[in-house]
């Protein structure tokens, strides 16, 4: 029992240690998660008490498998609530969520690489950001043609492969779009 | 001086966690999509699938450099010390971040200590970060490796780690300040400071003796010659210079070394005393030599001046505790190797009785010895003021140990006691005992030392 408290008086230490030497950048990457998670959650299902709790999973462990596991997850949540009150399936909300799904996998993507006790250089979430951005745009773009093209063509088999062929078609314009800055420099 | 990366050149990029969970998501959500003909599925897709293409279209080939330049890697206690570490991208592609990790010995206290550096590095670009702190303890000590990643690709690819090799620090002790009268109990050099027995020039008044060819004039006693009215010059006794031997006992480490700012071990007073009295009697033209009493047996020889000052500061870097307290073989560390006139210093802390049996052995060839005790006065008042079966709050925090076990306190005292009977046993024999003070704290036994010196006694060879 003895051992017992003494293990768990050792990870309190090492948990107050811890906490002190964490740094600002790497917790406001953590909150941001946090947020991102929190817009994914509301957007993919109504509100229920207790559920916002799964927005600690991925900002507190990007490095293992709890942010696909929340993702997975919050999608799962979004089909059901979609399938039940078809009328959920808004532009915005749509666009919402894929955006805060985004943010959440290229959030984790930084937390899992930037150490939470790193001295940070000033400026290097920058390119982060723009890219994220710009990212953002391109689905926004990408979702207002696929509602456009569903209100004209109706929701038909065909409908899906073409939007398929539109996400490729989105893909390849951005590469195109980097590809032309990356010449002008 | 400037340490830089090796690499295995077979070694790629990998694939991160978060490129798996974009495979996977895309994967799945395209599927699903399908299979229940839900285009905003493809949507909630989108996004993932842009940022790995944007991540992906163009992948690192190389990988980072990291380097690692130490601007001064000779100080003493208390130095700044200044370092670099640099970050080259070779690349034609920016990396998003790059994490970098210092290594340092815990005798350099690194701003930041035990943080990894985080930057951005540009195509075909190299970041410096600045690193700077201070050493706290003598001796040599490492700074380094520096083990660097990249992340590149939106955080979907990691490099293989770059790493800098680490830098040889050297630390010189501080001197601790000394300063000794001009006994010695036998000065047989040839040129110095200290009185010897033999004629010759210098201060110190032999007597008046009938003038003689070679004399000068100027030592002409005209007083005495008209008395006698035969010219007489007043003899002087010469000054010549004297060896000292600094022996340091390292059989045992004790005590808990803070570095410069805090507690000093035994090893620390050991080491800092020898550099001052090297220090000293160095730059006053008296032949040095230093003898380490360890497990290596390391030997320096005499000499004086600044040179070899630098010399023995550079000697005692490598002073360390032998393991398990062997002593060295009598033909590594014996009498045979110490000039009879010379005056051996032993700094010793009096913990093993080899240390005492050393002292004897010494004292009994012949050699004027001066023990010094190196043992930490704080620790030694730690054990005194122990109560048998109890430890105060002060005693505990200089000795935690002193709280194990219901009689590690008894046991401390009753070492104490015996430690205490040996050094009376060695001062009846003829070895004076003193605790290091610095400046002053030999001039009493300097002077008992060179009385017995010259008194007439028996030797055994």
């Amino acid at each position: 029992m003895s051992m017992v408290l003494e293990s768990v008086r050792g990870r309190g230490r090492a948990l107050k240690r811890d906490i002190k030497r964490a740094q600002p950048a790497a917790m406001i990457i953590r909150l941001v998660v946090m947020l991102a998670a929190s817009a994914a959650l509301l957007l993919a299902y109504p509100p229920v008490i207790g559920l916002q709790v799964l927005i600690f999973l991925p900002a507190l462990f990007p490095r293992s498998f709890l942010p696909t596991l929340f993702m997975v997850i919050t999608i799962w949540f979004w089909l059901v609530s979609a399938d039940v009150d078809p009328t959920r399936l808004s532009i915005w909300r749509v666009a919402g969520l894929a955006i805060a799904l985004y943010l959440v996998h290229v959030g984790c993507a930084l937390a899992a690489v930037l150490p939470y006790d790193a001295v940070v250089s000033p400026g290097i979430f920058t390119p982060w950001i723009v890219r994220a951005a710009v990212v953002s745009v391109l689905t926004l773009g990408m979702s207002e043609l696929v509602f456009a093209v569903r209100t004209f063509v109706g929701l038909t088999p065909q409908y899906l492969y073409a939007t398929i062929a539109g996400l490729v078609l989105t893909v390849t314009i951005a590469i195109f779009l980097l590809y032309l800055g990356k010449r002008r420099q | 001086m400037t340490e830089t990366s090796q690499h295995d050149g077979t070694a790629r990029w990998v694939p991160t966690r978060a490129f798996g969970r974009a495979v996977l998501l895309i994967g799945l959500l395209l599927i699903v999509a399908l299979f229940t003909h839900r285009p905003d599925l493809v949507v909630l897709a989108a996004p993932i699938a842009i940022g790995a293409a944007l991540g992906l279209w163009r992948r690192p080939t190389g990988r980072p450099e990291a380097h690692l330049d130490v601007t001064d890697s000779t100080l003493g206690e208390t130095g700044e010390l200044h370092a670099s570490v640099s970050i080259t991208n070779r690349d034609n592609l920016r990396y998003d971040l790059v994490v970098a990790r210092l290594s340092a010995d815990r005798w350099l206290r690194i701003e930041e200590q035990g943080r990894p550096y985080a930057t951005a590095v540009g195509p075909g670009e190299a970041v410096g970060i600045d690193i700077s702190g201070r050493a706290v303890r003598w001796g040599r000590h490492l700074l380094g490796p520096v083990i660097a990643h990249a992340v590149a690709a939106d955080g979907l690819l990691i490099s293989p780690a770059a790493e800098a090799a680490p830098v040889d620090v050297r630390v010189y002790p501080v001197t601790d300040s000394f300063k000794a009268n001009d006994a010695m109990p036998r000065a047989a050099g040839t040129v110095g400071f200290h009185r010897s027995r033999r004629p010759g020039e210098g201060g110190e008044l032999a007597g008046v003796r009938a003038f003689g060819p070679g004399d000068r004039l100027r030592r002409i006693d005209w007083r005495v010659s008209l008395r006698t009215r035969e010219l007489h010059v007043a003899s002087t006794l010469s000054d010549r210079d004297a060896e000292v031997v600094v022996l340091l006992d390292v059989l045992h480490e004790a005590g808990r070394s803070g570095g410069i700012f805090g507690s000093q071990s035994v090893l620390d007073t050991s080491v800092r005393a020898a550099a001052g009295i090297g220090d000293y009697y160095m730059h006053r033209g008296d032949r040095v030599a230093f003898i380490e009493y360890g497990w290596q047996g390391r030997r320096l020889r005499p000499s004086s001046g600044h040179r070899h000052f630098l010399t023995t500061l550079e000697w005692l870097l490598d002073v360390a505790p032998a393991l398990d307290g062997a002593e060295p073989p009598p033909s590594m560390v014996g009498a045979h190797l110490i000039s009879t006139n010379s005056l051996m210093i032993v700094l010793t802390p009096m913990i093993d009785p080899k240390s005492a049996a050393m002292l004897a052995r010494f004292a009994r060839s012949g050699r004027f010895v001066i023990a010094v005790d190196t043992m930490p006065a704080s620790l030694l008042a730690a054990i005194d003021g122990v109560v048998p079966g109890q430890a105060s709050k002060a005693a505990l925090s200089i000795a935690p140990w002193l709280r194990r076990g219901d009689f590690t306190s008894s046991s401390a005292r009753l070492w104490r006691l015996e430690r205490q009977n040996t050094i009376d046993q060695l001062r009846e024999h003829g070895v004076p005992v003193v605790s290091w003070g610095g400046s002053g704290s030999l001039d009493e036994v300097l002077q008992q030392v060179s009385r017995m010196a010259s008194a007439p006694k028996a030797v055994r060879a």
